[in-house]
């Protein structure tokens, strides 16, 4: 006799599997409970080919080996994304996983940063994050757990393929019993009571009840909104980006460890590198650039045939709603310019686990996770709508939109506050933290009006002269690095 | 016009333990940036407080200023502390421990209070205190200082002090002075702001002196003399979640056995504390007026005494509550200035320490810009509201009902965030903690299963263990660690080694 739940995920995508897989690795031989559902509806790109740094914890902790998950979705290493075109047409910046310097005098680096740069000295802020600057060597290694030494400065993710990131995670989960049901979702029963979901009603007439049901059937919502009614709350007054073109093409010779974000006129373009082929992306916001124009915007041979979606970024009022729990694009949608929405997924998961509820209870817990979510949600939008708010490109009409639009009050204090003295205000726990809000607010060229006052305990002479021996160690650091090929040969990713 | 450039001055107003603990960390973290700073004590203030409890972060304010800490111990006649024994709180005659450091081991993966709830469910009568390895060498009067290697079982536990704040104080005031701190012992009299914006000008001394800073910093307790009586920033008003608004305070004569915890006992009116010092005990008892006499107080607190008074009884008046705003203009205050909540969780230090941590995050210059206060402000209100809830648990999760106060307490309507935590716990044991929140699961779990908060269930996910798998590791932990208990010294042999202080004068 046990307390845990049945589960019915409805959605075999990568969010579907990526819950499955998280459930059967704790549900162990209860892990029968759980069957999958296929719903045949297309997710939005089905989450983006990029994984941050989080994921490693997200396989470790369903003790699959990391390099086993590299070889068999033809993955390559993330340090970090490269944003072209974002800070003006021409402009570059890195956005690496990595801490920028080290404290200096129990000063942070950043503070000591902008001292150098308010004097015209020091170099641009990537030249101090080892994974920055090993990207643009095109290198890679493994960090160190050892605090004292610069390796251990840094982090990555990966950028698996994304048919066969969700096989992965599927063979996974069925090899512990997670069942897979082949008959396709046709009608959803709701409870009379409003206590959420009664059943599900498959093709061939089958039913199939479950104690709790996770939406991943992506942006149609189909348990969540279609049948709960739940309420999406619209974000695209912030983030207006709304459709998206995907297409590969063949592997290039360079095998960078990075993927790239290039801004154009009326939205951006991604390239993911992975080993078999480039992943591409072309996100546009409709409002600014009709489809037949963004069609133009393609290169002329796609080597596979262009794939459009429609999005509305924003998220869903409440992401566990009665006895349904939703991931991935039917939660909400945030266009994956920083690979948060793979992110997402798992924390999603993992957060369901931690507040699994017992029979018969539960209200409490929905709260509990809806309060999280919600905060990690809208905590990812401000970063994105940074990239956007802080560009200095002009003379398109959607980047002048970006420019003068109206920010959540969230997003414009955290602006102030960096503004006024260059504080990014922590929040635990949140997916992107100070080093990342720093390496875009430098990167759009957006420095306080003043360093911290203790930062002048050191004199500009002696300051410059730290900051160099830093520099100077972190360089030498990616030097000593392998090429990135080279790394994945090494543990059998040719 | 905007004043520019750095600080270089600084007042401090205020020679008790927030005001010399403000001078001597801004002294350190200065560290020659600033040209001055000057503390200002009235000899005819005294010290509040017969005896103080800290929590364990204390040790990295005294690490930060580079003090040793045996010779803190020795000449603040302190005793160190492994948790807070509460009695009678939940229900008259019952006791139970918030021990410092974690509970047992999770098991694979799943946490390890999840285990005890599930094993309670299964029969298991085990007391959660039995598996914190500070909460069972408190009972037995043991001490060490913890491992630093995490896979240790003796880096489960986590240590606080308790020291006689007044030797504290003027421990940190050597320290200051020794740094350049100067110390004006005299009277303020007037505080002058400036007509244009109503900034602090200057303060005027007793004998017609004129101080002026760039900065100033309010220690001066409870009334708050320049944030409250001259910037006439308001108090948000707690009283109806914390009624309790005096104190009668004594000192009494030292028992042979020093424990190694703070008593704290739950009262008709209020409760008592009780505070080993290496001298001394103190003791008081915190009540609420609309209950009690002073006088019936004073003499519930001499009823319940381990030796001897040392010393009449003395009454405090204080109000549950924070400034509206802890930095206003050029003031910042800390201490009792910024806000009370009653020494239940021992936090008034720690949030002096933490005040400070955050004005060297935030240290301004001369232009104030508004948003630095705002920032501090914002930061400092969530911290006090979430050790309020802390405290505001003890009082409405009881079964008493035997006197008009826990009447009151066990009825009143509660914050909205502490709510959430106890309905979530009730649910299925879980701990909500917010972001930043000083105490945290652990510390969260002693008080909700002390005051018999009740899970209806535990989290499914622990049905997944073997069930003799789980009993066995259990017992195993308790085993560990009463075996580690049983190598550890008493507190007293401990302290003789160490840091055994002179007796006083």
């Amino acid at each position: 006799m046990s307390d845990l739940p049945s589960i019915a995920i409805v959605g075999g995508g990568l969010a579907g599997w990526t819950a499955a897989a998280a459930l059967a690795g704790e549900f162990k031989h209860h892990a029968g409970k759980v069957s999958v559902v296929e719903c045949g509806q297309d997710e939005p790109f089905d989450l983006s080919e990029e994984a941050l740094p989080a994921t490693r914890l997200f396989l470790e902790k369903l003790g699959i080996d990391e390099d086993e998950f590299v070889r068999q979705t033809k993955a390559t290493f993330k340090l970090g994304t490269e944003f072209a075109g974002w800070p003006a047409p021409g402009g570059t910046f890195f956005q690496p996983f990595s801490q920028f310097g080290t404290s200096i005098e129990t000063l942070g680096f950043h503070q000591c940063w902008f001292k150098l740069r308010r004097h015209g000295e020091g170099s641009p802020l990537g030249e101090y994050s080892l994974a920055a600057v090993a990207a643009s060597l095109g290198r890679f290694a493994r960090p160190v757990a050892d605090t004292s030494s610069v390796f251990s400065s840094f982090s990555y993710g990966f950028h698996p393929d994304r048919a066969l990131h969700r096989e992965f995670l599927r063979r996974y989960a069925s090899a512990r019993s997670v069942r897979a049901n082949t008959r396709r979702l046709v009608d959803v029963a709701v409870r009379a009571d409003g206590g959420g979901i009664d059943a599900l009603l498959l093709e061939g007439g089958e039913r199939l009840s479950a104690d709790l049901y996770i939406d991943c059937s992506g942006g149609a919502g189909l348990l969540i909104e279609q049948a709960l009614q739940t309420g999406y709350e619209d974000w695209s007054r912030f983030l207006p980006c709304d459709r998206a073109i995907t297409w590969s093409s063949s592997k290039t010779d360079a095998l960078m460890p990075h993927s790239r974000k290039t801004a154009h006129e009326a939205g951006w373009q991604w390239s993911v590198p992975m080993r078999h082929r480039t992943g591409h992306g072309l996100v546009c916001s409709s409002r600014f650039l009709d489809t037949s124009d963004m069609r133009r915007m393609l290169p002329e041979n796609t080597e596979s045939e262009p794939r459009s979606t429609a999005f509305v970024n924003g998220r869903r009022r409440k992401m566990w709603s009665g006895n349904c729990v939703a991931l991935g694009a039917a939660a909400g949608f945030l266009e994956p310019l920083e690979a948060a929405d793979t992110y997402l997924v798992q924390t999603g998961i993992s957060r369901l686990l931690r507040l699994l509820p017992g029979r018969g209870h539960g209200q409490a817990n929905a709260d509990e996770y809806n309060r999280l979510a919600i905060i990690e949600s809208e905590q990812i939008r401000d970063f994105l709508i940074l990239h956007y708010c802080s560009s200095a490109r002009r003379s398109s009409p959607f980047w002048d939109y970006c420019r003068d639009m109206e920010l959540p009050d969230s997003l414009a204090a955290k602006i102030e506050m960096f503004k006024s003295r260059g504080r990014i205000a922590p929040y635990g726990g949140e997916a992107f933290s100070l080093p990342n809000w720093l390496s875009v607010f430098a990167g759009m060229d957006v420095l306080p009006r003043r360093y911290h006052p203790f930062a002048d305990k050191l004199g500009i002479a002696e300051l410059k002269e730290r900051a160099e021996a830093i520099r100077a160690a972190i360089r030498q650091a990616a030097n000593s690095m392998p090429d990135h090929r080279t790394f994945l040969a090494r543990i059998g990713a040719a | 016009m905007t004043a520019q450039g750095p600080i270089r001055s600084i007042v401090i107003v205020g020679g008790g333990t927030a005001g010399w603990m403000a001078a001597s960390a801004l002294t350190r973290v200065s560290n020659g940036a600033l040209e001055s700073i000057r503390l200002i004590e009235s000899p005819e203030i005294g010290t509040v407080g017969v005896g103080e409890a800290t929590i364990p972060p204390m040790q990295l304010f005294n690490r930060f200023l580079g003090l040793d800490e045996d010779e803190f111990v020795r000449k603040t006649q302190a005793t160190f502390k492994l948790g807070i024994q509460f009695r009678d709180w939940a229900r008259l005659g019952h006791t139970y421990i918030h021990p410092f450091g974690r509970y047992g081991a999770d098991l694979d993966g799943r946490p390890f209070h999840q285990c005890w709830l599930r094993a309670r469910a299964l029969g298991d009568q085990t007391d959660i205190g039995e598996y914190a390895l500070a909460a069972v060498a408190a009972m037995q009067g043991k001490f060490s200082r913890p491992s630093a290697d995490p896979r240790a079982l003796l880096s489960g536990m986590s240590y606080a002090f308790h020291f006689d704040a007044s030797l504290y104080a003027r421990f940190l005031s050597e320290y200051a002075r020794a740094r350049g701190v100067a110390r004006l012992e005299r009277k303020i009299v007037d505080v002058e702001l400036r007509g244009e914006d109503g900034f602090i000008d200057a303060l005027v001394l007793d004998d017609g002196e004129r101080v002026r800073a760039d900065f100033y910093i309010d220690c001066s307790g409870f009334r708050g003399l320049l944030i409250g009586q001259a910037l006439k920033v308001g108090f948000e008003d707690w009283s109806h979640w914390l009624p309790c608004d005096r104190a009668a305070a004594v000192p009494c004569a030292s028992v042979e056995e020093l424990t190694p915890y703070t008593r704290s006992t739950a009262r008709k009116a209020g409760w008592q504390w009780r505070i080993p010092l290496q001298h001394r005990i103190g003791n008081g008892y915190v009540y609420c007026s609309e209950f009690i006499s002073d006088d019936e107080a004073a003499a519930t607190l001499l009823a319940n005494l381990d030796g001897e008074a040392l010393a009449e009884p003395r009454f405090l008046r204080f109000k549950a509550g924070r400034r509206r705003a802890f930095w206003e203009k050029n003031c910042v205050a800390l201490g009792l200035a910024g806000g009370f909540m009653e020494p239940l969780e021992s936090t008034s230090i720690h949030l002096v320490q933490t005040g400070l941590s955050k004005l060297q995050t935030l240290f301004p210059d001369r232009g104030f810009d508004p948003l630095d206060a705002a920032e501090f402000n914002r930061l400092s209100a969530y911290e006090y509201e979430r050790i309020r809830d802390f405290i505001v648990l003890h009082y409405c999760a009881t079964e008493r009902d035997d006197s008009p106060l826990w009447n009151y307490c066990r009825t009143m309507a509660i914050p909205d965030t502490l709510r959430h935590k106890i309905e979530l716990f009730r649910s299925g044991g879980h701990v909500a903690v917010y972001d930043e929140e000083l105490f945290i699961l652990s510390n969260w779990l002693a008080v909700l299963t002390g005051q018999f908060v009740q899970p209806q269930s535990y989290d499914p996910l622990t049905d997944v263990l073997d069930t003799d798998r789980l009993k066995r590791h259990l017992s195993q932990q308790r085993a560990a660690i009463r075996a580690c208990v049983d190598g550890l010294a008493s507190q007293r042999d401990f302290i003789a080694r160490n840091c055994r202080a002179e007796p006083p004068a």
